[in-house]
């Protein structure tokens, strides 16, 4: 089913989905303001369809990074995420947008905005860009202050630019792309959309996980496990709809997916703390790493076991 | 003990109230704790205490109050 516009854009002013959103997750967060503004009943959740685990080889294990594919397959909605070498290509690339009427989500530096690390930290936040010209700004952080503020070019460039921790891509932004229409899925066209992402791509991911785990047992670079904490989190929400939509075990894959993010969040939070260089923690999140993997097997085991039966597909080690 | 984990908690738990208004059994996160300060704080009270937190302690329930934090010291401490 295709539906109309139903929200007009100006309202990305006055954001749905405000507050609180766990590390990693406010681009989420955002973009779902955004999609607001598209006919679609539940963009926050949606945005949770896909769950998994990437590593390049260094301390960073990456969240599987394929919802705005999972996103276009059940909505049919295109979401694309830019990254710029340099301030000017940036610039070029938000100014284009905002002549194109395209609010975007933007990554900044959270110690230049009112929020719990102003001032102190210099972590990645995401923000609303409704409107970006040469001399202003206009931003919405519908996190700590869901109300537009109109910024000078200055300030804004200074927190889009600003380094912080946690940032692997420079100026990165996340924006809808194409014609403002969707489909509206049923459950079972979403759990069916999670359910063939997952046998397709679950032996990688826990093949990622494993590989981060042996290398952070033998090794001593720093950790960072943020974006696969965030993307359980999500998922979570997802589940929650489907089990309003009464798919059968759907509450209890949402509990399980809000445990592994716990578990994920809180080897986060233990690697983050200055102490997460000594043996003794770095045993300690070894161990807890282990669980998660561990859980995750456990998850897609229980979740693929009727699309392996069907299928003959599913997890291998 | 009480007073111990008071301290640890003034110091390391960020809380946006002043722990002395805090009671034994009021909810710690509802009173501000965040999951990232409850981190803090473990840490904190393993160094004050001279412990360690098994895997299977490192729970939000086991943070969630003074009370249940006096409660899973005082079992590290007896099994030391």
């Amino acid at each position: 089913m295709n539906l109309d516009f139903d929200r007009p854009l100006s309202t990305v002013s006055e954001p749905r989905y405000t507050g609180f959103a766990p590390i990693a997750s406010c681009h989420w967060q955002g973009l779902a303001n955004i999609l607001a503004c598209h006919p679609v009943a539940e963009p926050l959740r949606w945005l949770g369809a896909s769950w998994g685990a990437r590593w390049h080889g260094d301390g960073i294990l990456y969240g599987g990074g394929r919802w705005a594919r999972q996103l276009h397959t059940i909505t049919g909605i295109d979401v694309v995420q830019h990254t710029a070498p340099d301030g000017p290509a940036a610039a070029a690339l938000e100014l284009d947008l905002t002549r194109r009427g395209t609010p975007f989500v933007a990554e900044v530096d959270a110690f230049h905005l009112p929020s719990p690390y102003q001032g102190r930290e210099h972590v990645v936040h995401t923000v609303i860009v409704t409107d970006r010209g040469a001399e202003h700004a206009t931003i919405v952080d519908s996190t700590n202050n869901p109300r537009p503020v109109r910024l000078t070019i200055d300030a804004y460039q200074q927190m889009r630019s600003s380094p912080c921790e946690g940032r692997t891509e420079p100026f990165k932004l996340y924006a809808p792309s194409g014609a403002r229409t969707a489909r509206q899925p049923t459950a079972a066209v979403v759990l069916d959309a999670v359910v063939t992402d997952l046998t397709t791509h679950a032996a990688a991911d826990l093949a990622a996980i494993r590989a981060f785990t042996d290398a952070h047992e033998t090794g001593s670079t720093p950790v960072n496990v943020c974006r696969p904490a965030a993307e359980r989190f999500q998922a979570a929400l997802l589940f929650d709809w489907l089990a309003e939509h009464d798919q059968p075990g759907a509450a209890g894959t949402a509990r399980t997916l809000r445990e592994l993010s716990d578990a994920w969040y809180l080897v986060h939070m233990l690697t983050t703390h200055p102490a997460s260089t000594t043996a003794r923690h770095r045993r300690r999140v070894t161990r807890l790493l282990h669980d998660a993997g561990y859980g995750e097997e456990r998850l897609l085991s229980t979740l693929l076991a009727p699309a392996r039966l069907r299928t003959g597909k599913g997890p291998t080690r | 003990m009480i007073e111990d984990i008071r301290q640890v908690l003034r110091e390391h738990g960020n809380l946006p109230v002043d722990v002395e208004t805090v009671d034994v059994t009021d909810d710690l996160y509802r009173a501000g704790l965040t999951s990232h300060a409850s981190v803090n704080v473990m840490l904190a009270l393993e160094e004050h205490f001279d412990v360690e937190y098994p895997d299977r302690m490192l729970t939000r329930g086991a943070f969630s109050s003074i009370e249940t934090i006096r409660h899973g010291l005082t079992e590290l401490l007896e099994t030391a």
